[in-house]
């Protein structure tokens, strides 16, 4: 039998880094050896759980509050005060909304996260439309929506780029106003090929694209699902009216 | 076979990744990417040093390295923490020392003396039970390739939530935080147990009456989930535009 497969090689192993043979070799190492087997689940369960909380871990990490203000103690007092304003304004802002719905279409439209260039360089079977996406995406990087809208609709690639094509002109649709359109467009999307934050982003513009177009329920099902998010779109879904 | 650790290479490339770029959906990935490496090696010693205190939890030492994980990244991006130049030993001395700082804070928070221990597990209250233990051989394949076929035909989300709960003991916040799950968090649950209940009665169909797996099917499941998770990536869109290194792929 071969030697135990260590920490440092199981964090490789679980992460990915190790070269294909030794990825090999590691598994089947640890399908003959209990203790391996179970270090590696201990690894593999670290792993996933880590790429559950990344996104919001690294939310909280945007900004970073001071350690140690709650030791001081005229911050104290201060704090105090503060809370005391923040209960007061808080109701006052729930007796608000409660009395003043804000329609649906009063939510901003955000736009997506701005595309990043480099998503244009794989692939060159169909070069004329990758370069039109990639004016598309230039366009609504600008935020010139029906720009945008004009180039991506009016073309289709095969592949990943494609999701990222629907996903830029669904939201480029909401932008200009065709809520329907978009709400069609988003529907057409491959959720579970799209990785956060952008999936999130798309669910957003997907629930903002059912309120306008009238499907309420829908669109407040999937609000309430953004709402358990622990992240800046699950704070931007509890704040936002319910269609 | 290449004995040294890569994942400080991985934690300085990732570095690199987050210096070099300004904005945009590169470095908040290269930022994710970083605190959960962080996070993974920060882990990988505070179980070392949990080792010898029988009373610590799991949950205790994820906190612990959360936090830390978050304070490096911080240094890392205010150029506190700059390891340009380090070598891959320097980077895992210092995770390392960050790890061992954060357990003598929490010993001393909870005011309780380190003591060596025979037992190095976490046994928990959902501790899989090793139903295989008790079957071998041929027996023992037999069952693993019907829990595999059973796995196989359940829905993709479903059986990834069962399989998260079954083997990692992961909570239902975390589950449905995971980018590969994504739900509501209140519907974890119900989807675990409709999906336990699915794999049960096809288990049953094919003569099969156990409930849990045990290790010897966790490594075949683990293979099985991540040769899903690489067919996902390799077919995700934006993630090719990102800094990852996945050298296996």
């Amino acid at each position: 039998m071969h030697e135990h497969v260590d920490d440092d090689r199981l964090l490789d192993f679980v992460g990915g880094y190790l070269a294909p043979p030794d990825q090999t070799a590691a598994l089947d190492h640890a399908r003959a050896c209990d203790e391996c087997a179970a270090r590696l689940q201990t690894y593999a369960a670290t792993h996933e759980i880590a790429r559950a909380r990344a996104v919001q871990a690294v939310s909280a990490a945007r900004a970073p509050l001071p350690r140690t203000w709650w030791r001081d103690a005229s911050l104290r007092r201060y704090g105090s005060i503060a809370a005391m304003l923040f209960v007061a304004s808080t109701a006052s802002f729930v007796w608000w909304t409660t009395t003043h719905r804000v329609p649906p279409s009063a939510r901003a439209i955000d736009w997506l996260p701005s595309p990043d260039p480099s998503v244009l360089t794989r692939g060159s079977a169909n070069a004329e439309a990758f370069q039109q996406i990639g004016r598309g995406l230039a366009a609504y990087r600008a935020h010139d929506a029906a720009t945008a809208v004009s180039l991506l609709e009016a073309v289709q690639v095969d592949g990943p780029l494609e999701q990222v094509r629907v996903m830029y002109l669904g939201n480029a649709l909401l932008q200009t106003n065709r809520a329907r359109e978009a709400l069609r467009v988003l529907r057409s999307l491959s959720w579970n090929l799209i990785p956060e934050p952008w999936n999130g982003e798309a669910q957003w513009s997907l629930s903002l694209a059912m309120a306008l177009s009238g499907e309420t329920e829908s669109a407040d099902s999937l609000l309430t699902a953004l709402s358990a998010r622990q992240d800046d779109i699950g704070e931007r879904a509890r704040r936002a009216p319910h269609p | 076979m290449d004995k040294s650790a890569q994942w400080p290479l991985e934690i300085l490339r990732l570095a690199g990744a987050l210096r070099s770029q300004e904005t945009g959906f590169p470095r908040e990935a290269a930022r994710g990417d970083l605190w959960r490496l962080l996070f993974e090696a920060l882990m990988r010693f505070l179980l070392s040093h949990a080792r010898h205190s029988a009373a610590t939890e799991r949950a205790v030492l994820e906190d612990i390295a959360a936090e830390k994980a978050l304070e490096l990244l911080g240094r890392a991006e205010s150029g506190a923490w700059d390891i340009t130049g380090r070598s891959p030993s320097e980077v895992a001395g210092y995770v390392s020392t960050a790890a061992r700082y954060g357990w003598i804070d929490h010993v001393q928070r909870a005011g309780r003396e380190v003591q060596p221990s025979e037992s190095d597990g976490y046994a928990s209250p959902h501790s899989l039970r090793l139903v295989d233990d008790q079957i071998d051989g041929a027996e023992a394949t037999e069952w693993v390739h019907a829990l595999r076929d059973c796995v196989d035909a359940l829905p993709d989300r479903g059986r990834r939530a069962w399989f998260f709960r079954a083997y990692y003991e992961m909570s239902s916040r975390d589950i449905a935080q995971h980018p590969l799950v994504a739900i509501n968090a209140p519907h974890v649950d119900v989807l675990v147990q409709r999906t336990r209940e699915a794999l049960r009665k096809c288990l049953q169909k094919k003569g099969h009456e156990v409930e849990d797996a045990g290790r010897r099917a966790f490594v075949e499941l683990w293979e099985y989930f991540d040769t899903l998770a690489r067919r996902e990536e390799a077919a995700t869109p934006l993630r090719d535009a990102l800094p990852t290194r996945r050298t296996r792929q």
